[in-house]
């Protein structure tokens, strides 16, 4: 038991002083931390007697304290005192603190942090034993001084802390910033520092932040003033030096790995060392000096990682590079020239390993390659950043549209429309028709969303909606689709990228398929009963199996033909036997024959095989090979006669036939392409044919005949392009009354987009045109007024 | 051209007061904004041209039948007027007296328009016709009018677009010491356009080879400007 002296004298402010002055002092050299200090009973004695102080009325003596210490109230005095107690205990901290700064004063570097920290502990657990001690006089006499407007007084923890600042640090700043930027020079450099509690010294500065107005509220000035500005004047200085050092004697690329570890390190020490609120700060300094400062010359690696496809290293450079406010703007040019080449560049090597005609699968996954190859870039090296998807989309659109295969540098392509959209409507077909080949089914699935892909970007995308439209017409009338589910997900992907409008035309089709198929059923039925009818009255019906296709005209891109055909006798029965079955249905229905669209199987039977050969083949092939039926040699002028057939189509099938062998040109044995006919020249039926196969196809596209189509294509898209202007142009002037030219032509390119890309030149021939027919007049030179 | 009632009353009622024709009355009623009173004022106020010697020059050469002047009449009045067919001068005379077509002219366009400008007798036509050729020896806003009005003038009944066989006349007519280039303007007509010609391509040369003299090497040609194609296809041609 420690033997607590006596209370003092209540009104004995000398006695009372020292009383408690020996306790104060007890407290802020006791380790009170580590476990010495005060007895609760000379704690009590502490706080007793300040009361008892406080409390004891003398009147003179509260007005002389009171002038004392500056309060300058006679009319109030007695009330409270405390004044004189405050700033005696002001006085001992100072001198307490002064002596410990002075022992401070010879030490540097991480000693004097050391004994900071040890200063800092002591003090600061020892203010707060004092503070309860005077918190009798806190609630009383530093309550009504700081109601009263006196804001120089507060409590008397703070004033522990502000003498603390007064009389230890102020004095010691320098140093201590010092010793402090000494130990972050040592963490950056990996150095070890020791035991020093880095983070115990910024915070006392922290605490020693106070608004003698609002001392609760978080004052970080001395915390800014003292350590923040030269910390980031220190990290500037660290970084700026590092990185120009760096530069000289690494790669850019071994730059930009230090650079982003770097910043990863300096993020770690803000959240262990500093103020949460100094981080922004603090990592924007760093973002300076590593990469705002060197951004040209990270930027200047960019295209040889491009190059390399160096997947990571371009990660790194986007990583640092959007960090800093358009500093990654420079590069999406070059990424995008650079895609664009690819795609360019990609598309000339096929070109040049081309020996015939270009094959659209080739092509197409060509493009997709080279997309699919930096989509995946952007979606993990630029972790999916809209800018770089957007240089990415333009690149692509100009290289799917324009290649050396898709817009050849040729006299004969003046017009220099893309044939990438015919390329891919030929590459969905493909994938569309029976092969022999069969694909998987998510294998199909993956190759038509490929070719989605590379249709978003098509400029001219009605080009490719009348080539896909003719394909799968063809599809379709020759039953040659492989999937019926595959041709309804993809018609459904075009409707969802191009809307209802785009695939009206497609479902009409599939339609007229169905109801076909219903039809082809009952007609086949009603052949039956006819044979049957036929058998029992001992005849023959002459009756040939027939699946007619019936399509809407105008839905369907056949063109009928001029072929002259005439339809060979052994048919005719079955010809009747339709137009009566369907005429009887469809009252007032106009029946065409699209004959260059039909096609059939017959037998043929040589000398050398019994069973006969089966042979599919076109309705004019078939025609002339029934007119060997009755004669073993035919000049080209009987089958000319017989089939009524234009010299087009005759010669166009008959070589089909020649190249098969069922016929040959009499006297000639070699390649029947080299063979000119003439009216005279005598075709015989080859009686020694000789085949392993027994079902043989010898149809097949008469070139004229595709070349023709081709042509057709291309016109009815510019048709129904300057029909799609016309209508535009009448609606927007319409709309507008007048418009300036530059106006005009620039709504049309807008309302044109999703369709194709209008040629300026294209739209001028349309207003032309219209201001001809007088729908638009010319009111001033380059202002046109609607007129209609 | 249908008029609600209510204007055709108050034509009629100006034309009753002034004892002016319908035109006037109804030309001065739609510059007061159908006021009848100041309108009628202002027809009192203005000065009345005398048509009657216009008219007689007129009867003079009609045909009795059609009261036009027909072909042989307009022969006849064109030599009398000292002009050959050949010149333009001929065209401002169209102009003037609002011929229809060409070989034609008829009585109230003929009357009004000589009388305008002081046509009253064939003497003073012939001097008129001087001033005319004069004003028409440089590419200005007078010949322009006469220019324009040509195209018009040149078709025939049913007609929508300009033969180019007579266009090429015309300009040749027309433009001929007016127009530098006229020669490659024609060839480039006739060996490469080789189409008829629309009112706007008739109406747009002139636009352009005013721009062509300002700008001689047509480097400031934008031939994605306002351009009808016809003059696109030129510059290309000028150019190659």
């Amino acid at each position: 038991m420690v033997n607590t002296p006596p209370l003092p004298r209540a009104d004995d402010i000398d006695a009372t002083w020292k009383y408690i002055e020996d306790g104060v002092g007890q407290v802020l050299r006791d380790d009170l931390a580590h476990g010495a200090g005060l007895s609760s009973q000379m704690y009590m004695n502490l706080y007793s007697a300040i009361h008892n102080y406080c409390v004891s009325r003398d009147s003179n003596r509260s007005v002389s304290l009171a002038s004392r210490g500056g309060v300058g109230s006679s009319t109030r005095g007695a009330q409270l005192i405390g004044a004189d107690l405050y700033y005696k205990l002001k006085g001992f901290l100072e001198s307490h603190l002064s002596s410990l700064e002075a022992e401070a004063q010879p030490m540097s570097g991480g000693n004097l942090l050391l004994y900071y920290i040890k200063c800092w502990d002591k003090y600061t657990v020892g203010a707060q034993y004092i503070n309860h001690i005077f918190n009798y006089l806190n609630r009383h006499w530093v309550k009504r001084e700081r109601d009263d407007g006196r804001k120089n007084v507060v409590d008397v923890n703070t004033m522990c802390l502000c003498a603390w600042k007064e009389c230890f640090f102020d004095p010691l700043e320098k140093k201590v910033i010092d010793a402090l930027l000494e130990q972050f020079t040592r963490l950056r450099n990996g150095e070890s520092t020791g035991t020093i509690d880095i983070r115990k010294v910024v915070y006392s500065l922290v605490s020693l932040g106070l608004d003698q107005l609002d001392i609760k509220r978080v004052n970080l000035q001395v915390y800014e003033q003292a350590f923040l500005h030269p910390f980031i004047q220190h990290t500037k200085d660290y970084y700026t030096k590092e990185s120009a050092l760096f530069l000289q004697e690494n790669t850019v690329v071994d730059y930009n790995r230090k650079a982003e570890q770097r910043l990863a390190e300096e993020k770690g020490r803000v959240d262990v060392y500093l103020h949460p609120s100094s981080e922004q700060r603090v990592i924007e300094t760093c973002h300076e000096c590593l990469i705002a400062d060197h951004a040209e010359v990270i930027r200047s690696e960019f295209g040889s990682l491009l190059q390399g496809y160096r997947e990571d290293d371009i990660r790194r450079v986007h990583v640092l590079l959007s960090k800093v406010d358009g500093a990654l703007d420079p590069i999406l040019p070059v990424f995008e020239s650079y895609v664009k080449q690819e795609g360019e560049n990609a598309v000339k090597q096929l070109a040049k390993d081309l020996t015939g005609t270009v094959d659209a699968s080739t092509y197409v996954d060509t493009l997709i390659g080279v997309y699919e190859r930096y989509v995946h870039l952007v979606e993990v090296a630029f972790s999916n950043h809209t800018s770089l998807h957007k240089v990415l989309d333009a690149a692509c659109l100009a290289f799917i549209n324009k290649n050396a295969i898709a817009t050849p540098d040729s006299p004969s392509n003046k017009s220099r429309d893309s044939k990438t959209p015919e390329l891919l409507a030929s590459y969905c077909n493909t994938l569309l028709k029976k092969t022999t080949k069969t694909t998987e089914d998510f294998d199909l699935e993956a190759k038509l969303e490929n070719a989605i892909v590379i249709f978003r970007f098509l400029e001219e995308k009605d080009a490719f909606q009348k080539h896909y439209t003719r394909n799968l017409a063809r599809r379709l009338v020759y039953n040659s689709s492989a999937s019926d589910d595959a041709e309804r997900s993809m018609v459904n992907k075009l409707k969802n990228e191009c809307g209802m409008e785009y695939t009206g035309k497609l479902n009409k089709m599939f339609q007229d398929i169905s109801v076909s198929g219903e039809l082809q059923e009952e007609f086949k039925e009603r052949v039956q009963q006819k044979r049957q009818d036929a058998a029992a009255s001992g005849g023959e019906a002459n009756l040939v199996d027939f699946s007619p296709t019936i399509i809407a005209e105008g839905c369907w891109p056949l063109p009928s033909v001029k072929d002259g055909f005439r339809l060979p006798n052994d048919l005719t029965k079955t010809y009747e036997a339709f137009t009566q079955y369907y005429q009887a249905k469809h009252q007032g229905r106009k029946l065409k024959w699209l004959w260059n669209f039909t096609k059939g199987d017959v037998k043929i039977h040589t000398k050398g095989s019994k069973i006969g050969y089966s042979v599919t083949a076109s309705i004019y092939q078939i025609a002339i090979l029934l007119a060997y039926n009755d004669a073993d040699v035919l000049s080209v002028a009987d089958l000319q006669e017989i089939t009524g057939l234009s010299n087009t189509y005759l010669h166009g099938s008959l070589h089909l036939i020649l190249k098969s062998k069922f016929l040959l040109v009499e006297g000639v044995s070699g390649d029947p392409k080299d063979v000119e006919l003439t009216p005279e020249t005598r075709i015989v039926f080859n009686q020694d044919f000789k085949s392993k196969k027994i079902r043989i196809n010898i149809n097949g596209v008469i070139k004229t005949e595709a070349k023709a189509e081709a042509e057709e294509t291309k016109k009815a898209i510019e048709e129904d392009r300057k029909w799609f202007l016309q209508a535009t142009i009448v609606r927007v002037m319409k709309a507008r009354k007048t418009l300036k030219h530059t106006a005009l032509v620039q709504e049309t390119i807008v309302q044109s987009k999703k369709r194709f890309h209008p040629k300026i030149g294209e739209i001028k021939k349309v207003i032309d045109d219209l201001i001809e027919r007088e729908y638009l007049t010319r009111i001033e030179q380059d202002k046109y007024e609607y007129a209609a | 051209m249908v008029r609600s009632d209510w204007r055709a009353q108050e034509i009629r009622r100006v034309m009753t007061f002034t004892g002016s024709k319908e035109k006037t009355a109804r030309d001065a009623l739609e510059k007061f904004d159908w006021n009848v009173e100041v309108a009628i004022d202002h027809i009192l106020n203005t000065p009345q041209v005398d048509l009657s010697g216009a008219s007689k020059v007129f009867d003079k050469y009609r045909n009795a039948d059609s009261d036009e002047i027909d072909l042989d009449g307009t022969i006849q009045y064109i030599t009398d007027l000292g002009l050959s067919l050949e010149e333009p001068t001929v065209l401002a005379v169209a102009m003037t007296a609002g011929s229809p077509s060409v070989g034609t002219f008829t009585r109230k366009p003929f009357v009004e328009g000589w009388a305008a400008i002081g046509g009253d007798t064939l003497p003073a036509q012939q001097k008129l016709c001087r001033s005319f050729a004069e004003s028409m020896t440089s590419l200005n806003a007078d010949f322009q009018k006469i220019y324009k009005f040509t195209y018009g003038f040149l078709l025939q009944e049913g007609q929508r677009v300009l033969p180019q066989e007579t266009a090429v006349d015309y300009w040749r007519l027309l433009l001929t010491g007016k127009y530098e280039h006229l020669d490659k303007w024609l060839s480039f007509v006739t060996e490469k356009y080789k189409r008829n010609i629309s009112r706007d391509a008739w109406n747009m040369l002139y636009e352009f080879m005013l721009f062509q003299a300002k700008d001689p090497s047509l480097e400031s040609y934008d031939e994605d400007g306002a351009w009808p194609s016809v003059i696109d296809e030129y510059v290309e041609f000028l150019k190659e």
